[in-house]
């Protein structure tokens, strides 16, 4: 088995902040392993991501990437081995064209034309979007951009795709699109997934399952072993649902709820009916 | 909203759109130059013809340059009617006081007007048939130079380009932020002008929030993907002048020498 990313004894605290965001965290990822890691809001998924590129510089421990520890001299050498996909389809967009987006990771590394032509046009047909690749952003949805974000990280040919929440702010079409294409590029590939997640169908399709909960390690194993923990894991790890809530909201200030499980257009028409008959 | 481009870039595929936008660019600032050799008959029809011809080969109706007349038509009038009441000379037509309309008034004020709506043509032409991306292009390339006296050239495109390749996410941005205090009932668009301007005050704030928002994230994504800025990257989007834009260049020297013989 060879490592592609191992961390010993990670510290992390930002500035200014009370308390710290990673604390002692320890783990090893394999090569061509798909490890999703889960925790609510603010426990430290993100944060333990950008220690993995050096986004953010570690606070103690060790970080070692593709054989490489994480020090100054290595990080752009390291950045080179992982592509981040975050959450945001807009605002990682830097091309003012699909394919210019494409290239862009390719134009810092100082990329030759003529092979920067290639990978470009060989990573948007992995994607499956070489007929967009002169549109515009504006003109794409947010799987789309999602897909092209990738198509720009694996044209950079890293060892590691890291998902910071990338399919969090999409659609559930745009979702099934997204995770569909990283299941096809892992298969083929073998390359290392870390996808960091909210989303129950993400988290499954992982090899294994890696729950933080203010900033540790709080357990890991297979997604069935996770899931079998019951609901009060899953309500540690995973988001519960935005209409369960507001309807929890709705209800602490004494507005008659529904017990069933409503999704956010039956929540909405049972709002509306509520409001219509005061 | 979101279609909405900075300049406004017709799509086609004609010879004028085909050109390097650096020869669009340096062209068409030569050409504005050489309007002003222009000083008879003989050279405005010339120029006239010559920018009539260049319409024409970018196969875009004439409309669209008329319209780029009509928000300077009244600057334009005004400066005709200087140049008529204030130019003595020749035959005077009409006397009032120290008003007067004389023959040389009347055809400086044709010439001007001319002058006018020739620059505008031209420069309607350069925008319509180049893509903002190009021209942005256009200016790295043509400024290279600069790099020598240490003005970071490289940086200020990719700045032009992400500003330009943010226009339509601010739009957006700007018509949720617009409905979101609509439906919190701020009154856009009616009021007097003291009114208006205070309802843009919810509009500008949150809008000015979100893209420092937007201006951290996507620095993170630069980083994450290897950015380290200077001059060390190679470029994707390349330019290359073609038999095309000999040609223009030939075309504009051809001009000059006519435009030298027969001024007077």
């Amino acid at each position: 088995m060879t490592v592609a990313i191992d961390i010993q004894h990670l510290n992390y605290r930002y500035p200014d902040a009370e308390k710290p965001a990673l604390k002692d965290v320890s783990l090893t990822i394999a090569q061509g392993e798909w490890v999703a890691i889960i925790g609510h809001n603010g426990s430290g998924k993100s944060t333990l991501a950008k220690n993995i590129n050096g986004l953010l510089a570690p606070g103690s421990g060790q970080v070692t990437v593709a054989g490489m520890p994480l020090t100054e001299e290595n990080v752009w050498k390291i950045r080179e081995k992982v592509g981040i996909v975050f959450q945001n389809p807009d605002n990682q967009f830097v091309g003012a064209t699909v394919q210019d987006d494409v290239a862009f990771g390719l134009e810092n590394r100082a990329v030759p034309r003529p092979e920067m032509v290639t990978r470009v046009h060989d990573a948007l047909a992995q994607v499956n979007m070489l007929e967009f690749a002169t549109r515009e952003p504006a003109r794409l949805s947010g799987g789309q951009k999602q897909r092209v974000a990738i198509a720009g990280i694996i044209a950079q040919r890293p060892d590691i795709i890291i998902l910071d929440e990338a399919t969090s702010m999409l659609d559930p079409a745009g979702r099934a699109e997204v995770l569909a294409l990283i299941q096809e590029l892992q298969a083929q590939s073998k390359m290392t997934v870390v996808s960091i997640t909210h989303d129950v169908d993400e988290a499954a399709s992982a090899d294994r399952v890696i729950l933080l909960n203010d900033g540790e390690v709080v357990e890991q194993g297979t997604p069935a072993e996770i899931f079998t923990h019951g609901e009060e894991l899953l309500h540690l790890g995973l988001d519960v649902p935005y209409p369960e809530r507001l309807k929890a909201a709705l209800r602490r200030r004494g507005v008659a709820m529904p017990d069933r499980y409503l999704d956010q257009e039956g929540l909405v028409k049972y709002l509306w009916t509520l409001h219509s008959t005061m | 909203m979101t279609k909405l481009l900075l300049g406004r870039y017709l799509p086609g595929d004609s010879w004028v759109h085909k050109l390097d936008p650096r020869t669009k660019l340096m062209a068409s600032f030569y050409y504005i130059g050489i309007i002003f050799l222009a000083n008879n008959w003989q050279t405005y029809l010339l120029m006239f013809v010559a920018t009539m011809v260049m319409v024409a080969a970018s196969k875009i109706k004439l409309g669209f340059f008329l319209r780029g007349v009509r928000p300077m038509i009244w600057l334009i009038l005004f400066t005709v009617m200087l140049q008529v009441f204030f130019t003595k000379g020749g035959t005077t037509y009409w006397s009032w006081g120290w008003l007067a309309i004389t023959q040389y008034g009347l055809t400086n004020g044709a010439f001007i007007f001319m002058r006018f709506v020739l620059i505008i043509f031209v420069s309607t032409l350069l925008t319509l048939t180049t893509q903002p991306l190009s021209l942005a292009d256009a200016v790295e390339s043509l400024l290279k130079p600069l790099r020598v006296l240490h003005v970071p050239v490289t940086e200020l495109a990719l700045v032009l380009q992400i500003a330009l390749r943010f226009v339509p996410t601010l739009m957006d941005q700007t018509t949720k932020i617009m409905n979101a205090q609509r439906a919190r009932g701020v009154d856009f668009g009616t009021g007097n002008l003291f009114q208006q301007m205070k309802a843009v005050v919810p509009l500008l704030i949150p809008l000015f929030v979100d893209s420092f928002g937007i201006a951290e994230d996507l620095a993170t994504a630069m980083d994450a993907r290897g950015y380290q800025g200077g001059d060390g990257r190679t470029k994707f989007r390349v330019l290359q002048y073609h038999q095309k834009d000999i040609f223009a260049g030939l075309v504009m020297v051809v001009l000059t020498v006519s435009l030298v013989f027969m001024r007077a």
